[in-house]
């Protein structure tokens, strides 16, 4: 289920630049409240907000209706990994949003 | 589904012009926070929503923040043909256009309007905490006279006027001359149009405000002798009532960024963990206590790199000394002792023995008010000289606070299964990478925990952990069943933690209290009894202290709920907490909705039950149920 993210930057920048730093890309691994998870390679200097278009769009959610976390706090799309100190193999949770008034279930 | 707003990619310039706006928004706390409410209700309704969806991303990231700010923009310039209309009004001017010039659609908002709209919110709010809520727009017509007392720059009486005890309600501002800023009495400023709408009032609102009877003082929170929260300014009935006039849902995000308002402090990533009280005593200033917050929501590198500039900055200004908090806290009567006695006595802030107090730095005249180091919420210093500060302010003893995430309880139960716990999903939460502290959370004062449940209703938890105090406050005041389930899940959760952080990362946590935490799990077993005995445990171990199941009665909570503010309340518990105001003071007004109940073609569906409308306008006495103690 990997999913390569940024390929296209990786097509048309210089191959020498990335094939000599095979340490940027990274695993992230996107988790959901129901364990189901989905692998993304990541570059350290892309912006998740590709990562989580693309996983609204593989699991037909509405973006605006999901929240990342990652340990717990929350991550906005414009952020990097290389920002949040992200290692391979970290997990972002999804988790769905909340909503409350005064009722109960 | 709804087409993704990714953020355009715009420059740093425009980035970092953003990051100040947001920081601005932050520093003003609590009171900003309503307006973003304000706003939130706002985009509940989808037909807003899409009237401004498309152009909300402006700006570089599509948070919160900005969207309800842009929020804010758009409902000002909404209402300026109606602003324009009062002033022709008054100044019998029949040339005033009677059509303003619209916002453009196409074009986003510079950053100029909207700080002029922010600093606008701001003005108004000096006068009542509800008014800015709004940009004003729904204010009273009563404060008509008020143009005087209105400023640019909030400020809060003179340090030479005692502070009313009771908040003065916002139609009693202008008769209150201490609160007139430097401008003349004859002078004349130039009001914003959303102040000229606010004079003016909607139509509904001057006739429901006519038939609301004026909050008596003893329903507004500031009543309540609390020892550091002299100026607390008082959650109005009117505040709620006007927050969810339409009868609008709370959704995470507010309340999540509610909460890290509240947690603020903290520090920026860099100055990760070195010690809880050096963190604590690092970072004081609002700025840096919001710039922090918007490092830790992700905001990037810029964010980060503005907090470290503003907390040294801060450092530098400001004037903190720090107080030995009381050793002998322990606040008996807050935790489990008769509430006849903690109402009779309020007792004093639950201060802890190594809790730093903090003077709040006097604000820089023309600037936005500077709030107290990590307590954003705190109302804005008084404006005045600052060698009359050291002598005036009063000392505050703050406890620290950190505030979860909703959804850490929702993970730690696997979307609120009661048979669930799942530790090893949330293990990672209170790494002290993440939360600041070398020692898991154990080292704050207080915990606090939102709580959905079930999508539909927002509760709140809080730990004291040297307490060994748990508490658990439901808006609608009933299911004894979901507070025990609650309250032994976070204890359960904070043992296990406690043990795991201890061990693995062998940390600082304090002997007494790892010694405490031990015993506790050896005489409790799992489940509701653990709650009970966390609760109930002693300060010191092997003492018992006893507490009233259900002593809520003697909680004169005069609140009724509509069937829409429990987030609001849970806000409300939250932020009284982190000012060290015991449940026991609690007080909460809200005047019976009289609104009929939303269109369920618009925004949330809200299916009326029978036992909602029993709920709606009746009072609730019980808002404080205190764990069984068994």
């Amino acid at each position: 289920m990997a999913e390569q993210i940024g390929e296209n930057e990786h097509q048309k920048k210089p191959p020498f630049k990335e094939e000599g730093n095979p340490a940027n890309v990274i695993n992230l691994v996107v988790k959901d409240q129901t364990g189901n998870e989905v692998h993304f390679k990541v570059k350290m200097k892309t912006k998740l907000d590709k990562v989580f278009t693309a996983y609204c769009n593989k699991k037909g959610q509405d973006p605006s209706t999901v929240r990342f976390l990652y340990d717990g706090t929350r991550v906005h799309g414009h952020s990097t990994p290389d920002e949040l100190g992200m290692e391979d193999g970290d997990v972002l949770d999804c988790v769905i949003e909340q909503l409350g008034g005064c009722c109960r279930a | 589904m709804m087409p993704f707003t990714a953020p355009p990619s715009s420059g740093r310039k425009r980035r970092a012009e953003a990051h100040s706006l947001v920081e601005m928004c932050l520093t003003s706390g609590r009171r900003a926070f309503l307006s973003f409410v304000w706003a939130a209700n706002l985009l509940r309704s989808p037909k807003r929503r899409r009237m401004v969806g498309g152009k909300v991303p402006w700006c570089c990231f599509n948070t919160l923040q900005h969207r309800y700010l842009h929020q804010a923009v758009i409902k000002a310039s909404k209402t300026s043909r109606a602003a324009s209309c009062v002033a022709a009004a008054r100044t019998g001017d029949r040339s005033m256009p009677t059509r303003r010039p619209r916002l453009e659609r196409d074009a986003s908002p510079t950053l100029e309007s909207l700080k002029d709209s922010v600093r606008t919110t701001l003005a108004t709010q000096t006068s009542d905490v509800a008014a800015l809520s709004h940009s004003g727009l729904q204010l009273s017509d009563a404060s008509a006279g008020a143009s005087s007392s209105l400023t640019e720059v909030p400020c809060q009486p003179p340090a030479s006027v005692p502070l009313p005890e009771v908040f003065p309600h916002e139609s009693d501002m202008s008769a209150d001359g201490s609160w007139r800023d430097s401008l003349g009495p004859g002078e004349a400023r130039e009001l914003p149009a959303a102040l000229l709408v606010a004079r003016a009032g909607t139509p509904l609102l001057s006739a429901y405000q006519a038939r609301r009877p004026k909050p008596k003082p003893s329903t507004c929170v500031a009543a309540t002798p609390v020892g550091p929260a002299t100026n607390l300014q008082p959650l109005h009935a009117s505040d709620l009532a006007r927050l969810l006039g339409n009868n609008t849902w709370l959704n995470d995000e507010v309340i999540n960024f509610y909460m890290l308002l509240i947690t603020g402090p903290a520090s920026s990533r860099k100055q990760a963990v070195v010690s809880a009280v050096a963190a604590a005593a690092s970072n004081r200033g609002a700025a840096a206590a919001a710039a922090a917050a918007v490092a830790a929501a992700g905001l990037g590198a810029v964010a980060a790199a503005g907090a470290k500039r503003r907390a040294t900055q801060q450092r530098k200004e400001s004037m903190c000394t720090a107080i030995e908090g009381d050793p002998a806290a322990p606040s008996e009567a807050v935790c489990v002792g008769t509430v006849a006695a903690a109402v009779a006595a309020p007792p004093p802030p639950p201060a802890i023995a190594s809790s730093k107090a903090l003077e709040v730095p006097p604000a820089p005249p023309g600037d936005f008010p500077s709030l107290g180091g990590g307590h954003i919420l705190l109302p804005p210093p008084p404006l005045q000289q600052p060698q009359q500060q050291q002598n005036l302010q009063p000392k505050k003893r703050l406890c620290s606070v950190f505030a979860f995430n909703s959804f850490f309880f929702s993970t730690l139960t696997g979307r609120g299964n009661r048979k669930c716990f799942k530790y090893d999903d949330v293990r990672r939460w209170t790494l002290p990478s993440r939360t600041y502290t070398a020692d898991c959370v154990s080292s704050r004062d207080l915990l606090l925990f939102p709580i959905n449940h079930g999508n539909c209703h927002w509760c709140l938890a809080a730990i004291w952990p040297r307490q060994r105090l748990v508490q658990y406050f439901d808006s609608l005041g009933e299911t004894r069943g979901t507070a025990d389930w609650v309250m032994s899940t976070l204890v359960r959760w904070l043992v296990k933690d406690l043990e795991d952080k201890g061990v693995t990362r062998g940390s600082v946590v304090r002997e007494e209290e790892a010694k405490a935490v031990a015993a506790k799990d050896a005489a409790a077993p799992p489940g509701g009894a653990a709650a009970a005995a966390a609760a109930a445990a002693a300060a010191g171990p092997g003492r018992r202290r006893r507490a009233h199941a259900g002593s809520a009665e003697g909680v004169a909570a005069d609140a009724t709920l509509d069937h829409s503010s429990c987030g609001v309340f849970a806000c409300a518990f939250a932020e009284l907490l982190a000012r060290g105001v015991p449940p026991a003071a609690f007080r909460f007004s809200q005047p019976p909705c009289i609104e009929t109940p939303k269109n369920p073609k618009e925004g949330v569906n809200i299916n009326m039950t029978n036992r909602m409308k029993d709920n709606a306008y009746t009072a609730i006495k019980a808002i404080v149920p205190y764990p069984r103690i068994k």
